[in-house]
């Protein structure tokens, strides 16, 4: 377990060397997007509703494109092999990739907490706090998808493959709208991506309106499911790619 | 009559200051010429400057001062049939990864604005020369390393060039491969082209060039045939000693300490060896450039 | 106009090499190209026509979805060209080194650059004319012959966002940082341009700010052009014009920056 830790916190150093880049991208983006979904259609009345799921699928886009442009980069310097040179196992490197992401994605999700506590949304801090858990898994999971992405992908424009999927997940999750507004095949799209089963679980506690708790757990035994499964396909195709 | 293809005088390139360093001269005003039809090495340890010579060369960097004349027309501005006559092997295989081998070479040879047919007509047999016949329809990626250095160099021939640049051509090549590779650069000198080479292989120097430009610091150290730096840096022969030296060696003897042996440069192998004890450990061979190489340059690890 | 001197001859033999070389690539590459660029733009179709067309109508007078095809159509250029000039052209420069082999042959800097942006512009072309025939499908078409001549607009409104994401990849060092120019760039503009929803009851500010956005006029040129509605000739002028200027200065900008880095 130590060299995951070492490795872990190799990537919290570099990460904080970049984080006004990582700022910039993952909270003012949002920001930027939760202004406009303002201004387009009159949503300030339900910031409550909004934020969450600007704040679910953040989370996991960070993960996610971290873990696929940002691995696929690392991939061509080589910088994988000198992490197993040093006898760390495929499984043990994607585990602190793994670690890292779900703690980034708190903070990412805390970034724009902050913005929309500004823009007059909830800005109870416990809030924030009661969702980190499912935020980890959340940016876990988006990370253990890229990952998944690179090791299938043979050069930068395959992984550019994925724009249309992250477009999908971001309208059709929930983000904005409930999820029943569309047809069932999309519902069942939307079932499918951890960022639906992610909003269910973070936006009652930011709107009030609580579910049943059957339905949270379904949700939450969904997105640990998706996180572990994503975990263990992500390190198996990537030892492929890189032992292959 | 001229006979000279490339000539540089006092050729310079400063690189401006950068991230808090201060500005690197890395070539300090050198003087060379470059014969038709020969082979000419460029040699010197990393940093020495033999990079950016190449570069200016190939019109992939601007240089600082001096002039640098190919054909006789400076090379800021060749006419388009003299950019033509140029092929480059540059030191990094930059093929074009979304094209297979041929298409690789086709492509080339159309920048050069030669009709499709023409080019069409010239790829087998660069193919067949450097063994890539099977790969035809095969993608870059997937070729080996040796593979990837025999189709850049193919690809440079694709215009059928009359100057010919070869950065590192045999850098981490197989001994198979870099055979294979000097026989095609001794046939291409032979059919009258005229090579410009840069290596890290003094062996490789030794065998392919007529004559070799050694340059350390930005600036010329020695010019030459092989065999006349030889002669002029080094004595004819070196012997190899394993330690104990015996300790009656006259002491104005050219040595130099390797830790678990010493080198001693002699002219007269015969006399030398009469002064060794029948037990002492060596072994003699004549001297080569690696000896030039190091003396001039030092042994002294670069960057 | 082009005059024929020598100049311009050269430049047409040796963009024709390039031109066939991403020809090639396209050749091998088409239906994965087409799918990514379409499915996108298809998505934000069903996504917003759908949803946002259950709610609203009508906006500014054009049932929805008429209002929706024209800015969908006209922001698949920001993405796609943006993609292919910010990682497309950092691939082929910095990691292929691909441009330091095409300058070792009489092809200079800028036949590889224009090269570029008409490929990756007429790239875009069969998407934009497969989402129209969707849309007319849909009902989103109001004039035919208006539509036709969105398509050679939108070539051009492409080549000046590609040259704008040029003056981009010449100041980035590291593919990683391009995704800055998706936050600060693409995204904003996708939004606030009016593709989605009327820019004239927008605050003040907001609708300065959507005027400096180059989509915002392209939306402008085509969305009449679509829908059928009147066109103000003075205003098409001043909007064409201006996508030719921006497709000049940045494609002049990013040419020099590139040369200098390349060169020195």
């Amino acid at each position: 377990m130590q060299p995951v830790l070492a490795l872990t916190f190799r990537h919290y150093v570099v990460w904080s060397r970049k984080l006004p880049v990582f700022l910039c991208l993952y909270v003012l983006g949002p920001a930027i997007l939760l202004y406009g979904l303002g201004v387009a259609f009159g949503l300030d009345a339900k910031l409550a509703f909004v934020i969450p799921g600007v704040m679910v699928n953040s989370v996991v886009v960070a993960g996610f494109i971290a873990c696929s442009y940002g691995a696929m980069e690392r991939f061509y310097a080589h910088r994988y092999e000198s992490w197993m040179a040093a006898t760390m196992n495929v499984w043990q490197i994607v585990l602190a990739e793994a670690l890292f992401q779900g703690i980034k994605g708190v903070i990412t999700a805390a970034g724009i907490f902050v913005a929309g506590a500004l823009m007059g949304g909830p800005a109870n801090p416990l809030l924030l706090l009661l969702a980190a858990p499912v935020l980890m898994l959340l940016g876990t999971c988006g990370a253990m998808l890229g990952y998944c992405l690179v090791a299938l992908a043979r050069s930068y424009d395959d992984i550019t493959l994925s724009e249309p999927l992250t477009t999908a997940a971001f309208v059709f999750s929930g983000v904005f709208a409930a999820v029943s507004l569309f047809p069932l095949p999309i519902q069942i799209f939307a079932y499918l991506l951890p960022i639906y089963h992610g909003i269910e679980l973070v936006r009652p506690l930011f709107t009030g309106v609580l579910p049943s708790v059957a339905m949270l757990a379904l949700h939450a035994a969904a997105l640990l499911g998706m996180t572990c499964g994503s975990y263990v396909v992500a390190a198996r195709l990537f030892q492929r790619r890189l032992l292959g | 009559m001229d006979t000279s293809i490339i000539g540089a005088k006092d050729l310079t390139k400063t690189y401006p200051a950068r991230n808090g360093g201060g500005a690197v001269e890395a070539v300090r005003g050198i003087d060379f010429e470059v014969q038709r039809g020969t082979c000419t090495g460029l040699l010197g340890p990393n940093g020495a400057g033999k990079s950016t010579t190449m570069k200016m060369l190939m019109g992939l960097t601007q240089r600082s001062g001096g002039t640098l004349t190919m054909f006789g027309t400076d090379v800021r501005s060749l006419s388009h049939e003299q950019r033509c006559k140029i092929g480059l092997v540059p030191q990094d295989d930059n093929l074009d990864p979304d094209l297979t081998v041929a298409e690789n070479l086709l492509i080339y040879g159309m920048l050069f604005g030669l009709p499709k047919a023409e080019v069409e007509a010239r790829v087998p047999a660069l193919l067949a020369m450097m063994q890539l016949t099977e790969k035809t329809n095969a993608r870059v990626n997937q070729l080996s390393g040796g593979m990837k250095r025999r189709l850049t160099i193919a690809r440079a021939l694709i215009n059928n060039p009359e100057l010919l640049f070869l950065d590192e051509p045999t850098t981490g090549l197989d001994p198979q491969a870099r055979v294979m590779i000097w026989q095609r650069i001794l046939e291409l000198k032979k059919s009258g082209k005229t090579l410009l080479l840069t290596t890290h292989y003094m062996d490789e120097a030794q065998r392919l060039c007529d004559h070799i430009i050694l340059i350390d610091h930005g600036t010329i150290l020695a010019e030459g045939s092989p065999q006349e730096l030889i002669q002029r840096h080094v004595k004819k022969y070196v012997f190899d000693i394993t330690k104990p030296v015996p300790l009656d060696l006259p002491a104005d003897i050219e040595h130099e300490d390797l830790g678990d042996s010493v080198l001693f440069y002699v002219d007269d192998g015969k006399a030398f060896r009469s002064l060794l004890a029948d037990d002492v450990q060596f072994w003699q061979r004549p001297a080569n450039m690696e000896d030039v190489f190091l003396k001039l340059t030092g042994r002294k690890l670069r960057s | 106009m082009m005059v024929p001197t020598m100049h311009n001859l050269h430049m047409l033999r040796t963009l024709k090499p390039m031109l066939t070389r991403f020809w090639w690539e396209y050749r091998s590459l088409w239906k994965a190209l087409i799918m990514r660029d379409l499915l996108d733009r298809v998505i934000y179709l069903i996504a917003f026509g759908f949803g946002m067309g259950a709610i609203v109508h009508t906006m500014n007078g054009l049932p929805y979805l008429m209002f929706l095809v024209p800015g969908i159509a006209a922001s698949t250029g920001i993405f796609v060209m943006t993609m292919a000039m910010t990682y497309g052209v950092w691939e082929r420069s910095s990691s292929y080194k691909l441009y330091s082999a095409w300058l070792a042959t009489p092809v200079r800097l800028h036949d590889i650059l224009l090269s570029e942006l008409i490929y990756a512009s007429l790239r875009t072309m069969p998407s934009i004319i497969i989402l129209f025939v969707l849309a007319a499908f849909l009902g989103g078409i109001g004039s035919w012959w208006g539509t036709l001549v969105a398509v050679p607009v939108l070539l051009l409104a492409n080549v000046a966002f590609g040259a704008m994401a040029l003056c981009f990849t010449v100041h980035i060092h590291r593919p990683l940082h391009f995704a800055y120019v998706n936050t600060l760039w693409t995204t904003p503009m996708f939004l606030f341009s009016g593709v989605f929803f009327d820019l004239s009851h927008a605050p003040l500010p907001l609708w300065i700010f959507s005027q400096l956005l180059p989509l915002t006029h392209v939306i402008g040129l085509v969305r009449p052009l679509v829908a059928g509605l009147p066109l103000d000739p003075l205003r098409f002028l001043i909007d064409f014009g201006a996508l030719a200027l921006i497709a000049a200065a940045g494609f002049t900008y990013s040419l020099r920056k590139m040369r200098q880095r390349l060169l020195d």
